[in-house]
């Protein structure tokens, strides 16, 4: 039996053609258009990549065969190298090893600076502010909140569940504290210049505000 | 020349910033500066009635914008004072009608044509805030001694700080020295406390303000007034001098304590 020299196949990439260059292109062209002319209704509207190897292929030759090819209906698509293919896939890629996550415990926002009016600080572990908190400014952490100033706008600490977590502040005058799920505001009749710094944390299953003692270790250990 | 521009804003709308902008801008004039007053307030524009000027107005902003005319065309000089013009807004139109480049470009020819010039900016933190701000060497921001006037002055020196502006200071506006003394009224060591800035100026509660106003008047072109006299100082303070704060009746305590907080601003 005779060599055949064009042969279709069915890929994952679609329908593939293979010349075999051991003949001239007129040779090749006759034998490609025996194969379409014998399976006509399969090649009818059908898309083909060339499967090309090492040898260059002229841009003339592609056209002739695009020619022939539409004869058929069948549109040349583009080309495709062969070792495309025959390679089995690529073992995937070991993924970089992850980087260390840090603790959100242990993580820190600082911003030295007045958080104002329509500002939002968010951070992960604790949120240190050096300045103040105005009213209509919101300070939200993963854990603990600390204001070197004054706190006049709202703080929520320990989100979404850290009922140990604390807020403390030089001067705590704020619109709203949350801690975890708790919610506090301060009393109407709550004077707003106290001048000792306090300390918000969640005691008996509410949040209560005590004058922040001298030396005190506010942060459980371990 | 390169003149200064500064743009008087406060965020919430009718604490003065109009008022301050024409009585300003008429003081800086009166001491021989070329002073421009530009109204941002595109759509509800209000400086030409105050400066009584409204029926002069030919060309606008929007004009300028938009090509109609040439930006020294669209200038109104004051019937009082050579050195006093103004660049009124559109009324028909609204703030969509001027980008924050165009202000910007407008801002800058009108540095090389005036000693100052003085953007009175709309009321909110939209568009017409952003077109206000964007061309300013320098910004006022005017409080009320009310809760919600200080809030938004709050915010609005957030949105300048983080636009870059640098030198911000406050002006108290409408001041009543009797209240504070009663206790009845925001101290403006409270306000300073909490908003942080340099304190530009304080002007007291004074009605020949809404009669002046109604009149298309200037109160700081009027001997007499009151608040006229605090913007005169205001716009000394801003060409460089130590004004000391006015002696008001009744209040020798709060304004020795004022006189304080300047020197530590």
């Amino acid at each position: 039996m005779v060599k055949r020299r064009v042969k279709f196949s069915g890929t994952d990439s679609g329908l593939l053609m293979r010349l075999e260059w051991d003949a001239p292109l007129p040779q090749l062209l006759v034998e490609l258009e025996e194969h379409l002319q014998q399976s006509r209704s399969f090649f009818e509207g059908a898309r083909v990549l060339l499967e090309i190897g090492r040898q260059p292929i002229l841009k003339h030759d592609m056209e002739q065969l695009a020619v022939v090819l539409a004869r058929y209906g069948v549109t040349l698509q583009g080309v495709i190298p062969a070792e495309h293919r025959d390679r089995p896939p690529a073992a995937p890629t070991p993924a970089p090893a992850p980087l260390p996550v840090p603790d959100p415990q242990t993580t820190l926002r600082l911003e030295h600076r007045t958080i104002r009016s329509g500002e939002s600080v968010a951070g992960e572990g604790h949120v240190v502010i050096v300045g103040d908190v105005n009213p209509g400014a919101e300070v939200i952490a993963g854990y603990n909140i600390f204001v070197w100033g004054s706190l006049r706008g709202s703080a929520y600490a320990g989100v979404p569940d850290h009922e140990d977590a604390v807020i403390a502040a030089l001067h705590l005058a704020p619109i709203q504290l949350r801690i975890a799920g708790y919610i506090a505001r301060p009393p109407e009749s709550r004077p707003t210049t106290a001048s000792t710094p306090e300390l918000a944390r969640i005691d008996q299953q509410a949040i209560i505000v005590e004058t922040w003692e001298r030396g005190r270790v506010l942060l459980k250990r371990g | 020349m390169a003149g200064r521009v500064i743009t008087v804003t406060s965020g919430k709308g009718g604490v003065g910033k109009t008022t301050f902008s024409a009585n300003v801008s008429a003081a800086l004039a009166g001491l021989g500066k070329k002073t421009i007053a530009v109204d941002t307030d595109v759509g509800l524009r209000n400086l030409d009635i105050i400066m009584g000027l409204e029926n002069r107005i030919v060309f606008d902003l929007v004009d300028v914008v938009e090509g109609r005319c040439r930006l020294p065309k669209a200038l109104i000089r004051d019937k009082r004072l050579d050195t006093l013009h103004l660049l009124p807004a559109a009324q028909t139109r609204d703030k969509s009608a001027v980008s924050p480049d165009a202000m910007e470009k407008i801002c800058a020819e009108l540095r090389h044509l005036f000693d100052f010039t003085i953007i009175d900016c709309p009321a909110g933190i939209e568009r017409g805030f952003e077109n206000a701000i964007v061309g300013a060497d320098e910004v006022v921001i005017i409080t009320t001694p009310h809760v919600s006037s200080i809030r938004d002055a709050d915010r609005v020196i957030g949105l300048l700080e983080a636009a870059e502006k640098k030198h911000i200071q406050l002006v108290v506006n409408r001041l009543q020295p009797e209240m504070i003394r009663r206790g009845d009224m925001l101290d403006i060591s409270d306000m300073l406390d909490i908003l942080s800035i340099k304190l530009l100026g304080v002007i007291p509660e004074d009605e020949f303000i809404v009669i002046s106003g109604n009149r298309g008047e200037l109160a700081s072109l009027n001997t007499t007034s009151k608040a006229g006299q605090a913007y005169k100082n205001i716009a000394r303070r801003l060409l460089g001098e130590d004004v000391p704060l006015l002696p008001l009746n009744n209040s020798k305590g709060l304004f020795k304590r004022l006189a304080r907080l300047f020197k530590n601003h």
